[in-house]
């Protein structure tokens, strides 16, 4: 029976012209967005290639590496834009990342969308406008009564629905999805091809989806079978949509600032060059008392410049030391305070839907941290060959710094939270709308 | 003798009637101006019904809860938004404040390398020390309420070229100030966006039904065949569904107005107090516009869930997609080098000199990722690279013209526009700080220019070494104390924003257009109206 009611209302969703004008204007803005989006990537994979070949003939003590942009970008740009791109690397400071400035008054206004816009926002308000009515609809019709004048489960009644939409939402998705693979695939010059690793991540931000819409349509029959009026649950699922995706989430990172507060950028900064202008004093003095030492010991050419050698290697060390150490402890205040902003966001749905994409496409935060690391990483490994062989940083050694993706697994794992928040959003929701479909008047 | 006993006053009567003169006094006024409004009330409805309607709209938008709803959400929405931005602005004024202290902190400033003397060999000493924060530009109080390109425009800027540049000058900006990274992946929560977002739904929640919601219970048809004309109808449910939006939301902004002035202490002078009404008086009509906008939707539908629907989805067009899609659109259309390109072009036209020169022995040396630099030359690779660097700077500028053309096709974007210019953080704005940077460019190019020129002559004039050397020191020190004062100007030239009547005169056009789709929607309204079916 419940099969037979599924199937009914699944039937009579996808062939509504609902569904039909939905379809038209989905593949308009899908269009138009990938028709941006395409070209936007192939600018920065050009651009990356052209940074890789004028990094490796940077300067002497300078050694800059860059991170290419990440395949799943092209439809999920995460925090990518905002990511740096290049970090410089030197003797004796700490790494430097560098963000691509450019002169752009329109992003900042109106920021350029992509596929998690139209999942998480437009299928997300489609997912209400599917639902809003399954039950207030059927009770001004009259035929609620009827049907419950049958021998069927209140219970069926409520699945059989929240299948059909689920159902509806599912094939709505895929479709923007292998609409925009395709798209991507066409449009792009820069050989827009996925390897099995990332279909197996798009598989997985698919059923994120799924879930995702799922949430929407279970608040929509809950309140559908709360309230008297179909309009009145219209109104109601609207206002709960725009506090769950406008609203929550835009304040977030100011109330996290509030919960777990971290210094501005020029309080860092100003400590920063404090401590390396008495580095730097330091280091005037200690060439003082180098060269005092060689007057002393009158010392020839080469043992001088050895002494000077010794001196400024050791130097170098202990300041890149210094201010790498107090960097750290900023940044970690930062990341503190992002994560909160991040898991404080993901109380609504929508956060947590995006935290989840983000993780899987690679377009997350834990992505640009892990171009940072990798960085720190390879900065470290470089010390430790040039100290000895003392050929610091020669232009080709740029080369050989790789940005690696994150392994899927990795991905997955840090997905897996986010997504199970929205499991328990959707258990919630199906006990609350069961218990408000139990005691809702059929009359 | 008899004495007349004076009743001797009860002084606490007395005190009574102190106080409960005034009070009667009171009373009988209020009774006063009650009547004159009941009888201008009278009057006014003797001439229209319309404004019984609207009385009537008026009455019904509280009974059913949509006003107290709409006044709690705004109230809460933009007190949150106050309390949390005016955080912000604080936040953002402590980083600056900072930058400006620490402009006068002893550091290695410029010096990345110095030498010491030793015998008659030079040692040298290697301190690639941190380069001291260049100034940044002073928060604008009212980006509490439209942050707008606020953000954009407080990096640090600095004149040059990187090292490996070589002699081409050019104007860099920072990374920007704001280094928590969630904060830039969503809208910030401001009063622009709570309107943006909110006040819009509100209003089509005010009107959506208007006209269905009377069609459904049947009373439409009762009213009709009193003789109510039509247009006094649909003005009068315009006139009440606009008071009750307007008024909630001038109550809402007002409490969060006092907030930020009394509890916050935002001090804001005359004119920014004009910004604030005028952005305020933007918002209202905007919100009328989606009044307007539902009572049209609602005068096309015949039945009031298929008036809902068509409402949202034109909310979710014109206020989601559609300004995002223009701006899309504008990208496509006029398309950019990326900065990695511009830089690249930037180099292989300074090489192009430079190889030339190489090809005419002229003395050189080398620099790292730049290659061989001709002191000659330099000059005319400077040109050639301010050229270069102004039709870059050209088409960005006129991209972001074609987009805000493009993006009157919505009142959304009109309404953006209009309220960032307003605030001093908007488009015309961004322009006036592009162009400044660009005159300190020019002014900057000059200087080196000069100094070049001057080092050749120095250095051809028949002088003993030493002399020449102390000239050379001379004046390189020259040069350096004029760019510094030229940075110096530049930054408080930055610091001062566009005067306020330039920047209401910026924000004209686009309120223009805010009027003209109210007045065309209420046109669209009442022919469609006429011709509805009340049955």
């Amino acid at each position: 029976m419940l099969r037979l009611l599924m199937w009914k209302e699944f039937r009579e969703d996808l062939f509504s012209l609902r569904f039909a004008i939905l379809m038209i204007v989905l593949m308009g803005l899908v269009g138009a967005i990938m028709f941006v989006l395409t070209i936007e990537h192939d600018q920065q994979v050009q651009d990356y290639t052209r940074r890789v070949e004028l990094h490796r003939r940077a300067g002497p003590d300078i050694v800059i590496v860059d991170r290419p942009p990440p395949m799943l970008a092209i439809l999920f740009r995460g925090f990518m834009p905002m990511a740096p791109t290049q970090i410089e690397l030197s003797a004796s400071a700490p790494p430097e990342p560098r963000q691509a400035v450019e002169i752009d008054s329109m992003e900042a206004l109106f920021p350029t969308i992509d596929l998690t816009f139209c999942i998480g926002v437009v299928l997300g308000l489609i997912a209400l406008l599917f639902s809003y009515d399954t039950i207030t609809g059927e009770k001004e019709r009259g035929t609620l009564r009827q049907m419950l004048a049958h021998a069927l489960p209140r219970s069926s009644i409520l699945l059989g629905k929240w299948l059909a939409v689920c159902g509806t939402m599912t094939v709505t998705v895929l479709i923007v999805l292998l609409m925009a693979v395709a798209l991507a695939h066409f449009l792009s010059n820069s050989l827009f091809s996925l390897t099995r690793g990332e279909l197996a991540a798009l598989g997985l931000i698919a059923l994120t989806s799924a879930l995702y819409l799922s949430t929407f349509a279970l608040i929509g029959i809950c309140i559908s079978a709360l309230v008297k009026r179909s309009t009145t649950a219209l109104a109601s699922t609207t206002l709960i949509w725009v506090a769950m995706i406008f609203i929550w989430p835009n304040i977030t990172p100011y109330v996290a600032a509030r919960l777990t507060p971290a210094p501005t950028y020029q309080q860092f900064a100003r400590e920063r060059n404090r401590l390396d202008a008495q580095l730097t004093h330091e280091l005037k003095a200690r060439h003082a008392r180098g060269a005092e030492r060689v007057r002393r010991e009158r010392m020839n050419r080469e043992q001088a410049l050895r002494v000077f050698e010794q001196i400024q290697r050791a130097w170098e060390r202990e300041h890149k030391a210094a201010l790498t150490q107090l960097e750290n402890a900023f940044r970690a205040r930062l990341w503190a305070q992002e994560r909160t902003g991040m898991w404080l966001a993901s109380l609504s749905p929508y956060g947590s839907f995006l935290h989840a994409v983000t993780a899987l496409s690679d377009t997350g935060l834990d992505a640009d941290e892990r171009f940072r690391k990798q960085a720190r990483l390879y900065d470290r490994q470089q010390e430790v060959k040039t100290i000895t062989s003392a050929e610091r940083h020669k232009p080709d050694l740029a080369s050989s710094f790789t940005f690696e993706a994150t392994p899927l697994r990795e991905r997955f794992s840090a997905a897996a939270p986010p997504t199970l928040i929205l499991i328990l959003y959707n258990l919630g929701w199906l006990i609350a709308s069961t218990l408000a479909f139990r005691r809702t008047d059929v009359r | 003798m008899s004495t007349m006993i004076i009743p001797r006053p009860n002084p606490l009567v007395l005190l009574g009637e102190v106080y409960v003169w005034p009070a009667r006094l009171g009373v009988e006024l209020l009774d006063l101006i009650i009547a004159a409004v009941r009888r201008r009330r009278e009057h006014v409805l003797a001439q229209s019904p319309a404004w019984l309607i609207a009385e009537q709209e008026i009455a019904t938008n509280v009974q059913n809860l949509k006003t107290p709803i709409a006044f709690g959400l705004l109230l809460l929405l933009i007190l949150s938004s106050t309390f949390f931005m005016a955080n912000d602005y604080d936040q953002r004024l402590i980083n600056w404040s900072i930058n400006r202290i620490a402009q006068a902190d002893e550091l290695f400033s410029g010096t990345t390398a110095f030498y010491q003397t030793l015998g008659r060999d030079f040692m040298m000493m290697r301190a690639r020390s941190v380069r001291p924060e260049p100034i940044i530009r002073r928060p604008l109080p009212l980006s509490i309420l439209a942050k707008g390109l606020d953000a954009e425009m407080e990096r640090a800027v600095t004149l040059g070229g990187p090292d490996r540049l070589g002699p081409i000058i050019t104007f860099h900006l920072g990374n920007p100030q704001e280094v928590v990274r969630t904060k830039r992946l969503f809208a910030p929560p401001d009063f622009l966006y709570v309107v943006k977002i909110i006040l819009s739904l509100l209003a089509l929640f005010f009107t959506f039904d208007i006209i269905t919601r009377e069609k459904e219970t049947g009373t439409l048809a009762s009213t009709l065949a009193n003789p109510v004309p039509r247009r006094s109808l649909l003005l009068g449910r315009w006139l009440g569904a606009t008071a009750s939006l307007q008024t909630t939301f001038l109550l809402a902004t007002g409490l969060g107005l006092l907030y930020l002035t009394s509890v916050r202490g935002l001090t804001l002078s005359g004119i920014d107090w004009q910004r604030v009404g005028l952005l305020i008086g933007a918002s209202m009509l905007y919100g009328s516009v989606f009044v307007t906008l539902g009572m049209f939707l609602s005068a096309w539908a015949t039945r009031t869930k298929a008036a809902a629907g068509l409402a949202l989805a034109a909310w979710l067009v014109l206020v989601l997609i559609l300004p995002n899609l223009t701006a899309l659109a504008a990208q496509r259309l006029k398309l950019l080098p990326t900065p990695a390109e511009h830089e690249r072009a930037l180099l292989r036209a300074a090489r192009e000199i430079e190889d030339e020169a190489e090809a005419k022995h002229l003395s050189g040396f080398a620099v790292p990722g730049y290659g061989r630099l001709h002191k000659e030359v330099s000059p005319r690779v400077r040109a050639v690279a301010r050229q270069l660097d102004d039709t870059y700077i050209n088409r960005r500028l006129e991209r972001d013209r074609l987009a805000r053309q493009l993006a009157r096709l919505s009142p959304v974007s009109s309404f953006v526009y209009v309220a960032t210019d307003l605030a001093g953080t908007g488009t015309a704005e961004f322009e006036a700080y592009i162009e400044k940077l660009r005159r300190a460019r020019n002014q900057y190019i000059e200087l080196a220019d000069r100094r070049d020129t001057e080092i050749s002559l120095r250095l051809s004039s028949q002088e003993p070494p030493e002399q020449q050397q102390a000239r050379l020191q001379a004046a390189l020190q020259e040069f350096f104390a004029k760019t510094k004062r030229l940075q110096q100007q530049l930054h408080e030239s930055l610091i001062e924003p566009r005067s306020p009547r330039q920047a209401i005169r910026d924000a004209l056009p686009d309120l223009a257009l805010l009027f003209g789709w109210n007045a065309l929607l209420l046109l669209g309204a009442a022919l469609q109206f006429n011709r509805y079916d009340v049955r």
